[in-house]
């Protein structure tokens, strides 16, 4: 009798944990799935918010750009044109400094010559004693690369002439 | 008996718990084409958000774009190369910086039009050519005065190159490439699409042409290409 009674108390006191546990786990189950749901919904509920919201602001902001499609037309234009002069000077040799060069060198040339496509400019100089010419290829040296007399001539009554030939600058 | 339900009541609690997660998660996740479109969505407003701002970025040097003194700069900017092929402009300008360092020209030629000596329909433009190319000769006292006309012709709008010089025997024959390209306008941008830089290049590029003349006739030469009155 006394054996029964205590396996009773026994398998009730089972059953209340077994009890006790399965609400502790259905309740977190419960407050995850809940926790979840929410969110899952929260979200989509913000991306639909979100998205009207965003939409309305590029259309907005839209509506200002085209409003000021003239200013843009400008600026690109303007981007391009200045673009388009910065490469013309960059792509420019002046030959005005180099006239001025020569213009000042010690014997003044008779003749130039000077072509873009190749590189190279030819120098005629008449001079009265031919050291006058040396310190003149001395002079074009300090500037010009692959500096050469071609010429040197005497002509009675003229004087001595040089030809000089030089490349691009130094 | 009685008793022995009521012990096991609280299995419902579970039960209950189970039925509402199965047919809440079942009506949650029923239309999967929704939550497809909604992750869509939130990926669609990201790249969105990225336009938005770059477009704020672009309104605000907008906003802040002078339409006058961005005009006059284009303006300068197609008088220094000009949008349009105008050899007369060209010529004008040699027989102008050639007056000034009294200079003489001779004769002046196109690479196309032939002989440019008097005024005529053909002389005004050039089609069909990249480089606008003019040669001239001119008569010339002494080569200082050859590099004066030179200094000259380089210091003036529109822009010209020299890509041959043969002087000698008092005069001299100079080619000249005048500076011209067409286009400028890049119609289609998309709204989100960033300006270019354009105000340093702009202060860095008048800086560079400090100075240069702008010829009576270059300044003729509108932005939009059109030319103007003939220098004969």
């Amino acid at each position: 009798m006394i054996n029964l009674a205590v396996k009773k108390h026994e398998e009730t006191a089972k059953i209340a944990r077994i009890r006790r546990l399965t609400k502790a786990v259905t309740t977190v189950v419960l407050a995850g799935y809940v926790v979840a749901a929410g969110g899952l919904v929260g979200w989509r509920w913000w991306v639909n918010t979100n998205e009207t919201r965003v939409n309305a602001q590029l259309e907005t902001l839209l509506a200002q750009v085209a409003g000021r499609a003239s200013q843009e037309a400008v600026v690109r234009k303007l981007a391009f044109r200045t673009m388009v002069v910065r490469e013309w000077l960059s792509g420019r040799e002046g030959m005005g400094p180099e006239a001025d060069f020569l213009a000042g060198a010690p014997m003044v040339p008779v003749a130039w010559d000077y072509d873009a496509g190749k590189g190279q400019q030819t120098v005629v100089v008449n001079a009265t004693q031919v050291e006058q010419i040396d310190e003149m290829v001395t002079t074009i040296s300090g500037r010009y690369q692959n500096v050469r007399v071609e010429s040197v001539v005497w002509n009675e009554g003229l004087g001595w002439t040089g030809t000089i030939i030089f490349g691009g600058k130094k | 008996m009685r008793g022995g339900i009521r012990e096991w009541l609280w299995i419902l609690y579970p039960v209950a718990v189970a039925a509402f997660v199965v047919v809440s998660a079942n009506f949650l996740l029923s239309n999967q084409d929704r939550w497809m479109l909604a992750i869509r969505s939130g990926q669609e407003t990201a790249q969105i958000g990225g336009k938005i701002a770059r477009i704020r970025e672009k309104l605000a040097v907008l906003e802040t774009v002078d339409m006058e003194l961005e005009s006059e700069d284009l303006k300068f900017m197609a008088t220094a190369v000009s949008p349009a092929k105008a050899i007369w402009v060209l010529v004008a300008q040699v027989k102008s910086a050639a007056a000034e360092v009294g200079a003489g020209v001779v004769t002046y030629r196109s690479g196309r039009v032939g002989d440019v000596k008097e005024a005529s329909g053909a002389a005004q433009t050039v089609e069909g050519e990249t480089a606008m190319a003019l040669s001239t000769r001119v008569s010339v006292d002494d080569f200082g005065v050859l590099g004066e006309l030179i200094g000259n012709l380089e210091r003036r709008l529109p822009l010209v190159k020299i890509t041959k010089i043969s002087f000698g025997n008092g005069e001299a024959m100079i080619e000249v490439e005048g500076a011209w390209a067409p286009g400028g306008t890049q119609a289609g941008a998309e709204a989100d699409s960033p300006l270019p830089e354009f105000a340093q290049s702009v202060i860095d590029v008048r800086q560079s042409l400090d100075g240069y003349i702008s010829g009576v006739m270059a300044s003729e030469a509108t932005e939009s290409g059109e030319t103007t009155g003939s220098p004969f």
